[in-house]
Order: structure tokens, then C-alpha cells, then sequence
């Protein structure tokens, strides 16, 4: 064994003062060791008695010097647990280590050993700091999509320790990138830089992402571990993956969404699953709406393989959706984990993490969409208004047809409409609000297009086939009017192109939405005036998306809901279900400048805002991370050879027990002494 | 510690108390403690007591003429002397008399003091003559042939100063020896000692034995001593020839020690026992005129 091998360092050299202790203990021993005096009036009466004593002096002496060894013993064992030495695997200059702990959900997943991947990760960067040397710092850092510094760069490892004690798992997804990114900035001016990164890998993400974050010259073999052990202040850190976790069983909802189709009066809910396993497994979906079960599937999914379901539903009043997954259990396995319990399911179970067995999704109630169309003669009036009788169920009972003059005529609030259809020209002044439907019009102002030249005969190039609006419509070969299409700037998206330019066209202008049709429909084209109501169902759907929303569908774990758009009100009560929680719980949010900001969106689950006008606006929180779905651990591809991490004399944990050892010890020798328990 | 706490102070209720003491001694003794007491000495008196043969020198009054002229030879008449009671009481005042183990406690010589002042005014109002003595190594300046009650305040400060004085080193039998050699007179003698002296104790009594005197030991022991409250290590310090030991003192040694103080004690009264010689444990403890009238109540003291 070399020389350089049995050096020791210290992780808190300061304490080595504390042996001056020594000084004071042997004074005081020596003053203890010192007789106190007695006068006794015949001492020839003890004389005999110490005839026989004297031959016990000379161990009484031994045992007086073997007791102030013990004692000198115990100041050394509380003196180098104080130190926290540890065994110089080789020398080497001082280190700071940021320690990045990894918060995100699939920590959460238990192993077979009964602890999570997180207790795992805890305990790793406890040994870590028993690992440090000299003036080794560490920095300890929680990142999930968030960071979150427990401690500085410090020495002290009970400080350290300490600050562990506050980190906790989340069922957030873990945004690499960001994380690393700031671990780059942090250890920017650091000497020796030190990068430990105790994370499942998150299914290659932390890999991916340090890979990515190198610089182009430093990628390959310098970011494996280990590279660049010794490095300068401003270097480039070393870089270590302690990759956590074994199982690799779990199956996902990756995605779980629910669409309103106006067109046909129905709901159209999608669910797409994962098996991340490398094990095939069996399962039933069971969807449910607001707490009755709708629909119950089993499913079957390969290692690897990906299952969408699509299910109709009616829903008119809305609603909320839960789609979970039962895993078949084996007979005399306990039951799965309740998705809400952080701790995940059992061990022994089929599935790693319970987080994304379930999702929620929000069907919105059916609206009734007012609509006026204004027409510049009173014969266009007749199909639109054949058009609305077929379309009774989406069409609200006060939409009108009307000329353009009757439409002047009208009030201002009775022109309130979600929708104004106009064909030919333009109203004098269009509405405030609500989405535009124009026919064969001039352009609004501020539109992002122009009118080009009239074209007696324009035909059809090409149509979004994908786009809402041209849902059950076939413009191929269409004999259409004459038509001015238009030259749109990018903010504008052509729906249906001719050679000339866009036949029709949509855009968003001043807070809605404006379609635009640059031929007349109402003329001679006779199947366009059937497929008419299809368009305007189309439509309608289309400005249905368009809608001026109040939350977005769903949110991810530990995501801050905000509204989209200022509310009115001074609060507003949201109701949500906290962890673990069976029965929701009812808060009031204060309204800051039309804003309110809900964060306790740890677990999946629906959440409920009731604005100040009784209005009722829902939206969920779900775990859809296929990063985090994705347990099994992915490791680098090399790993650090054991035998360079340094080795604590004693584990970290035990030297807090050696000191309580030590003083017990001093205590059994004090009253030992002064009691005479061993006389 | 105030005068009226000082148990020297030998004030009005000290002196109620030995007053008291003396009323019951009288009963007690029913006058076997009268001044006129016949002396074992024969001298000239008018009682007879024996004959003896003439020597050239003799006075030839006392010549007993109706023998001479029965048997026609000279023989003088003796006749029994009376005299008052020679009452010595020797208080050992040595440095282990002036020592108590306790903090602030009574030692044993105030106690001694205590008794002897109290054997004092008995003798002294029953017309005895009394000397006085402390000794330790030798006999030291004492009262000698005091008599009369007259003399007890003079007495009482005599023993007053005995206790500012230093204490030596108690040699019971180079004490009591020069004490016989100074007072030719038979008497009471009253030795209060705590016999510290194992060597000297025994030939310095025989001594007293030997010069005819009537012995009386009071062996003197304080609680402290017989059962110390010491413990650890600790440098024993003689108190008397200032020698020092070093000792683990223990439950176990205490015990031992406790059972040598006996022995001690059994040793000195054993040997009094013995030789004939009045004796009585006086722990300090206990009140000095309860000391006193059991003393006097087992009639050892006199008499």
C-alpha cells in the first residue's frame, strides 16, 4: 500500500482545535488524581488496614493512568468524528460538487428493497458527502421542471445533511435540460469542478441533455465519466450519472383529451397508452364520467407498443373524464396503489409508478352559438335560413337572417352574435365581438390579406384536408363563381388555394376569428349550397377552439394554473383534490389585476375555478411524460469504476454515533469513578 | 460561634446545671463524699488503728505504755489520720482531642473540658482537694490543691484558656508517671483521654496503679471518628504527629476501620477491667451531665 493511500483528510479540519482538549482533561485529571487531604485524629488506626491496601496500589495506579487513557481515547474518537476523516484514495486538489437530485416523478417509483428511487437517490448523496475530502464542497440541488437549491456550496457535512432532511419527491416531469444548463452556470467559476447527478436518467433525458449541453469540441470521449478529473476554475466539470432504480414494469397514459364536435353533437374523447415495460401486460381502461363508469376495455399491450383509443360519447351537459388503468394482478397480490398516493404502488406489483395509470379530461358543456347573417337582398336569405332549421341543435333559436339594412337597424347589443355571417358587403360597423363568417366581401380592416383580381373562372389547386373547416368536404373539380382570391400574409392560413391565390381563408384578428370565402355560395352553385350547412357546422366548430378559453385542457404536474385571459371579480373559489385526498377541497383565490394563481397541482386530478359571475371553468392536471413513464433506468454508458470514489473511514451515519458512543463512555468512566461502581 | 452558644462559656446555665448535678451526687453518695473521709494513712488521730514497733526517733507520746508493761517491749500506737478526698482529674488536651472530623463540630478536649469542670464543682463543693492537670506528652501547667467552692470561677477560666492552646502528642505514659512523681498523695485520680496511645496507655495507668491511686478512665470517642465520613482517594493526615498515608478509602475499608475503632475501645477497657480500674466510654454525643451522673450513679467514680 502506498504512502499516498493511508493519507486521511478531513472534511472539517477546523475541528482538529478541539484536541487542545486534551490539555484541560489531563489537568483536571491530574488534579483529580491529586488526594484531597483528611485529617484523622489516630492514624495508626488505618495503618494496618493500608498494609493490605498497598499491595493493590500498584494496580490501583495502572488502572488510575489506564482511566486517563480512556479518557484521552474518547476525545480522540470525539475529535475525529468531528473531523469526519476520510481514506485519500489518491491526492488531488479540492472539489466542488454539484449535486443534482432528481425530483421528478419517476423517483417515486419503489423498488424491491421497499425504498424509492428518491430514498435511493438521498442516500447516495448522504454517502456522497461522507465521501468528500479535505476542502471538498458540495452544492445540493432538487431539480424536477423547477430547481431547487437545498444548500450552497458547503463544507460542513451536519449542515449538508441538514439540508437534505428539507428535499422531498414532486410528480413533476424532469426538464434536463434546465437543470443541467444550470449546473453549467453554477460550476462556471468553480475550481475542479464536480457535476453528480443522482437521477434514474429519466429515460436517456439527462444523458441526452448533457450531451447536447457540451460544447461541439468537448463531446464524446471528455464527457464520459470520470474525464477531467483535474480541472482549473473555469473548466469544463467532470460529470457523473449515479443512475438509481431497477424495475422497469409500467404502463402510461401518455395522452387523454376530450373534443366537442359540433358538427355531430358529440364528444369524442382520446386516450393513448404506453407499455414502457419489456414485459407484456394485460390491463383493463376504464373510463369513467363524473364518477360513473362509461366504458370498461380490456387491453393487451406488447413490450414497447402504444394504444390509442378513441370513444364517443354524448355528453350535452359536459362533464368530467377518468380514464384509469387496473393492471391484472397475480392471486394473493395486494390491490394497486390509489394513483393519488405519492409512495406509488407495491412494490411487488405489475406497475412501477402509479402517477400516469390515470388521467382526467374535461368535456364542456354544449353551447347553442347565435348567429346572424346578413345578406344585401332578401332572396340569399332562403338557404341560410333552411341552413339553421337543419341546424337547430347548435344553432340557438334567436339567430336571424336578416339584410343588411335591418341589421343596421338593430339595436347594438341585439348585434351582439358568436358568429356574423356576411355576404356581399360589408355592415357599416361590424360587431365588437364574436367570430366573422364573410362571403364574397370586401376585406375587413386590418386583415392580413388582399383582395387580388376577379377570376370569372377559378378552380381549386389544393385544401388543408386536415383543417376543421374542410371536415366531410371534397372542393376537388368544384365549378366555382367568379371569385377575387386573396394574397394572405402569414398570419392568414389558406384553407382551400386556387392557382391564384387562397379561395378561402382563415385568420385570427383582434381577439377572434374571421373566415373567408372569396366566391358567392349563394348563387347558382347548387351543391355548395348543400354542403352549406356543413361549412357553417365547420364552422362553428372551428370558432369553437377559437373561443376565448379561461384554462388550457390540462396542466402538468406542479404546473402554476393561470387564467388565460383577467377575469373579473375580487376572487374566485377554486375546488381541487389534494394528494391522496378522496373528497375535494373548496379555496378561495384572490384576484389580482384580473389574475389568480393556483400551484397545488402536485397530483393528478380535476380542478374547478368559479369565477365571481357563477361561471364554472375546469381543467386538469395529468402526468402525461412519457420521460417519466419510461422507468426503467437508463445508466451512461460507462460507468465510474467503483474504486475512484473515495472512502469514508466510517459511514457518514455512524460518526454522529461514535460521538454519542464517546460520551456515553465518558459518562460510564465519570460515575464510575465517583460513584465507585467498579470499586 | 456566640458566647452564649460557646459550651465554655461556663455561664448561669452551665452553672444551674452543675448545681443540679452536685444536689443529685449528694443523694447519690449519701455522704461517702464527706470531707472528713478517714484517709487509708495513718497518722496521729483519735482513732486507733495499729500498732508498731519503736525506733530510736520515735516520739515516745505515742509510746503505748499498757503493751510495754504486758509484754515489755515498746510499740507505738497509729491511729487512723482523716483527711479530705485528693481528687485529680488529668484531661488529655493532645491535638487529637482538639481535632473533629466534622466541620465546626465539638471536639472532644470541649467536651473533656465539660466533664471536668463538672467533676471540679462536685469536688470542690464537698471540700476535696482537686488538682487540675492536662497533659499530652508531659503534664502541663495545671490548678494543683485547689479547694473550696471559692476557687470554681478561677478554675472555670483556667480551662477556658486550656482550649486556645496548642495540642501535642499524647504520651499517656511519660504523662502520668511525671504525675505520680509530683503528687506523692493517694487520691482519685480521673484520666479523660481518648487513649490514643495503644503503646503508652497501659504503663502509663499502671503507673497511677502502682503509686496507689484510685483510677478512673474515661475514654473519650467522637461519632466522626468511629464512623468517618470519607471516601476516594484521599492523603490521611495524622492529626497529632502530622504523618501522612495514602488511601483508597471504601465501603469495605470503612468497615474494617469501623471494627478497629472497637477494638480500640475494647482494648482500653478491657485492660482497666483488668487492672481494677474504673471505666466508662464517654461519647461526646452525649450530654456531659448525663455522663456524669451515670458515672456516679454506677458508683465507680468514688466511694
Amino acid at each position: 500500500m502506498s504512502p499516498s493511500a493511508l493519507a486521511l483528510s478531513f472534511a472539517a479540519p477546523a475541528f482538529l482545535a478541539a484536541g487542545l482538549l486534551a490539555l484541560p482533561l489531563i489537568a483536571l485529571y491530574l488534579i483529580r488524581v491529586k488526594r484531597r487531604a483528611v485529617t484523622v485524629g489516630y492514624l495508626r488506626l488505618w495503618e494496618d488496614l493500608l498494609v493490605e491496601s498497598r499491595a493493590r496500589s500498584l494496580f490501583e495506579r495502572l488502572k488510575r493512568w489506564a482511566s486517563l487513557l480512556v479518557q484521552l481515547l474518547i476525545l480522540g474518537l470525539l475529535v475525529a468524528a468531528l473531523l469526519e476523516p476520510s481514506r485519500e484514495a489518491r491526492e488531488r486538489e479540492s472539489r466542488q460538487t454539484l449535486v443534482l437530485l432528481d425530483a421528478s416523478a419517476s423517483m417515486q417509483v419503489r423498488e424491491p428493497g421497499g425504498q424509492t428511487r428518491f430514498e435511493l437517490a438521498l442516500a447516495e448523496a448522504r454517502r456522497e458527502i461522507a465521501a468528500r475530502r479535505g476542502e471538498d464542497q458540495l452544492m445540493l440541488v432538487a431539480v424536477s421542471d423547477r430547481v431547487e437549491v437545498l444548500s450552497p456550496f458547503e463544507r460542513s457535512g451536519l449542515r449538508l445533511r441538514e439540508a437534505l432532511e428539507g428535499a422531498a419527491p414532486t410528480q413533476r416531469v424532469l426538464a434536463a435540460g434546465r437543470a443541467l444548463a444550470f449546473a453549467r452556470q453554477v460550476l462556471a467559476d468553480q475550481p475542479n469542478p464536480r457535476l453528480l447527478v443522482l437521477s434514474d436518467g429519466s429515460a436517456g433525458e439527462v444523458a441526452r441533455a448533457w450531451e447536447a449541453s457540451q460544447p461541439r469540441a468537448a463531446r464524446g470521449p471528455a464527457a464520459q465519466p470520470g474525464a477531467g478529473a483535474e480541472r482549473g476554475a473555469g473548466a469544463a466539470p467532470s460529470f457523473e450519472l449515479r443512475c438509481l432504480g431497477e424495475r422497469a414494469a409500467n404502463v402510461g397514459i401518455t395522452r387523454f383529451a376530450a373534443r366537442k364536435n359540433t358538427s355531430l353533437g358529440t364528444d369524442y374523447v382520446l386516450a393513448v397508452l404506453r407499455n414502457f415495460g419489456p414485459e407484456e401486460r394485460t390491463l383493463r381502461l376504464e373510463l369513467s364520467v363524473d364518477g360513473e363508469v362509461k366504458r370498461v376495455l380490456p387491453r393487451t399491450l406488447g413490450p414497447g407498443q402504444e394504444l390509442s383509443e378513441r370513444f364517443q360519447l354524448t355528453l350535452p351537459e359536459g362533464g368530467t373524464l377518468r380514464l384509469a388503468l387496473e393492471h391484472e394482478r397475480a392471486a394473493g397480490d395486494s390491490a394497486a396503489g390509489d394513483p393519488g398516493d405519492p409512495a406509488g404502488p407495491d412494490p411487488a406489483g405489475p406497475d412501477a409508478l402509479a402517477s400516469d395509470d390515470v388521467a382526467y379530461a374535461i368535456v364542456r358543456p354544449a353551447r347553442l352559438r347565435k348567429v346572424l347573417l346578413v345578406c344585401e337582398r332578401e332572396a340569399q336569405l332562403l338557404p341560410f335560413r333552411l341552413a339553421f332549421e337543419a341546424m337547430s341543435e347548435v344553432v340557438d333559436p334567436s339567430s336571424q337572417a336578416l339584410t343588411r339594412a335591418e341589421y343596421e337597424a338593430l339595436p347594438a347589443p341585439e348585434r351582439a352574435a358568436d358568429v356574423t355571417l356576411c355576404v356581399g358587403r360589408l355592415p357599416a360597423e361590424l360587431p365588437a365581438r364574436g367570430n366573422l363568417f364573410l362571403v364574397a366581401t370586401p376585406l375587413p380592416p386590418g386583415a392580413p390579406a388582399e383582395l387580388g383580381e376577379v377570376e370569372a373562372r377559378p378552380r381549386v389547386f389544393d385544401w388543408e384536408r386536415e383543417h376543421v373547416l374542410n371536415r366531410y368536404l371534397n372542393w376537388r373539380d368544384l365549378p366555382l363563381p367568379a371569385a377575387a382570391p386573396l394574397q394572405l400574409q402569414p398570419e392568414a392560413e389558406a384553407l382551400v388555394s386556387g392557382y391564384e391565390g387562397a379561395l378561402v381563408a382563415a385568420w385570427s384578428q383582434g381577439g377572434r376569428r374571421v373566415v373567408h370565402v372569396s366566391f358567392d355560395l349563394t348563387g347558382r352553385l347548387f351543391p355548395f349550397r348543400l354542403a352549406f350547412p356543413i361549412l357553417l357546422r365547420n364552422a362553428l366548430a372551428w370558432f369553437e377552439l377559437s373561443e376565448d378559453l379561461l384554462l388550457r385542457p390540462s396542466y402538468a404536474p406542479g404546473e402554476v394554473i393561470a387564467p388565460l385571459r383577467p377575469v373579473a371579480g375580487e376572487q374566485v373559489q377554486v375546488e381541487f383534490f389534494p394528494p391522496g385526498a378522496q373528497e375535494p377541497r373548496r379555496e378561495a383565490l384572490p384576484l389580482r389585476e384580473g389574475r389568480f394563481f393556483f400551484s397545488h397541482t402536485e397530483a393528478p386530478g380535476p380542478v374547478g375555478f368559479t369565477l365571481a359571475d357563477g361561471a364554472v371553468h375546469a381543467t386538469c392536471v395529468n402526468l402525461f411524460a412519457p420521460g417519466e413513464s419510461a422507468v426503467a433506468p437508463t445508466p451512461l454508458a460507462a460507468s465510474p469504476p467503483a474504486g475512484e470514489r473515495a472512502g469514508s473511514l466510517l459511514p457518514s451515519e455512524l460518526w454522529p454515533l461514535a460521538v454519542l458512543l464517546g460520551l456515553l463512555l465518558y459518562a460510564l468512566e465519570w460515575g464510575s469513578y465517583h460513584r465507585r461502581w467498579t470499586e | 460561634m456566640s458566647a452564649l452558644a460557646d459550651p465554655l462559656a461556663f455561664d448561669a446555665e452551665f452553672l444551674r446545671r452543675l448545681e443540679v448535678l452536685n444536689v443529685v451526687a449528694r443523694k447519690i453518695l449519701q455522704g461517702s463524699l464527706r470531707a472528713d473521709r478517714k484517709s487509708v494513712r495513718k497518722g496521729i488521730s483519735a482513732e486507733f488503728a495499729d500498732h508498731r514497733a519503736y525506733v530510736p526517733g520515735d516520739d515516745i507520746r505515742h509510746v503505748d505504755w499498757h503493751l510495754f508493761g504486758r509484754l515489755e517491749e515498746l510499740f507505738l500506737k497509729l491511729y487512723r489520720e482523716e483527711e479530705n478526698l485528693h481528687l485529680s482529674v488529668l484531661v488529655d488536651d493532645s491535638a487529637s482531642m482538639r481535632f473533629s472530623p466534622g466541620e465546626g463540630q465539638q471536639t472532644k478536649l470541649v467536651y473533656a473540658l465539660q466533664v471536668a469542670a463538672a467533676l471540679s464543682y462536685i469536688g470542690l463543693s464537698n471540700m476535696d482537694a482537686l488538682n487540675l492537670i492536662p497533659f499530652s506528652s508531659r503534664l502541663g501547667e495545671g490548678r494543683w490543691r485547689l479547694k473550696g467552692r471559692a476557687q470554681i470561677h478561677s478554675l472555670f477560666d483556667t480551662l477556658r484558656e486550656w482550649r486556645g492552646r496548642e495540642g501535642g502528642q499524647t504520651d499517656l505514659a511519660a504523662a502520668l508517671t511525671e504525675f505520680v512523681k509530683r503528687e506523692r498523695r493517694r487520691g482519685v485520680v480521673v484520666v479523660l483521654s481518648d487513649c490514643f496511645d495503644l503503646e503508652g496507655f497501659r504503663g502509663g495507668l499502671k503507673s497511677l496503679r502502682y503509686a496507689k491511686h484510685e483510677v478512673y478512665v474515661l475514654q473519650l470517642s467522637d461519632p466522626l471518628e468511629r464512623e468517618p465520613p470519607v471516601r476516594g482517594d484521599l492523603r490521611l493526615v495524622d492529626a497529632e504527629t502530622g504523618q501522612a498515608r495514602e488511601v483508597n478509602v471504601t465501603d469495605e475499608l470503612r468497615a474494617r476501620y469501623r471494627e478497629a475503632y472497637e477494638g480500640l475501645l475494647t482494648s482500653v477497657e478491657r485492660f482497666c477491667v483488668q487492672n481494677e480500674f474504673g471505666y466508662s466510654r464517654a461519647p461526646i454525643e452525649v450530654p456531659f451531665d448525663e455522663l456524669v451522673l451515670g458515672i456516679l450513679r454506677r458508683g465507680g467514680l468514688v466511694g
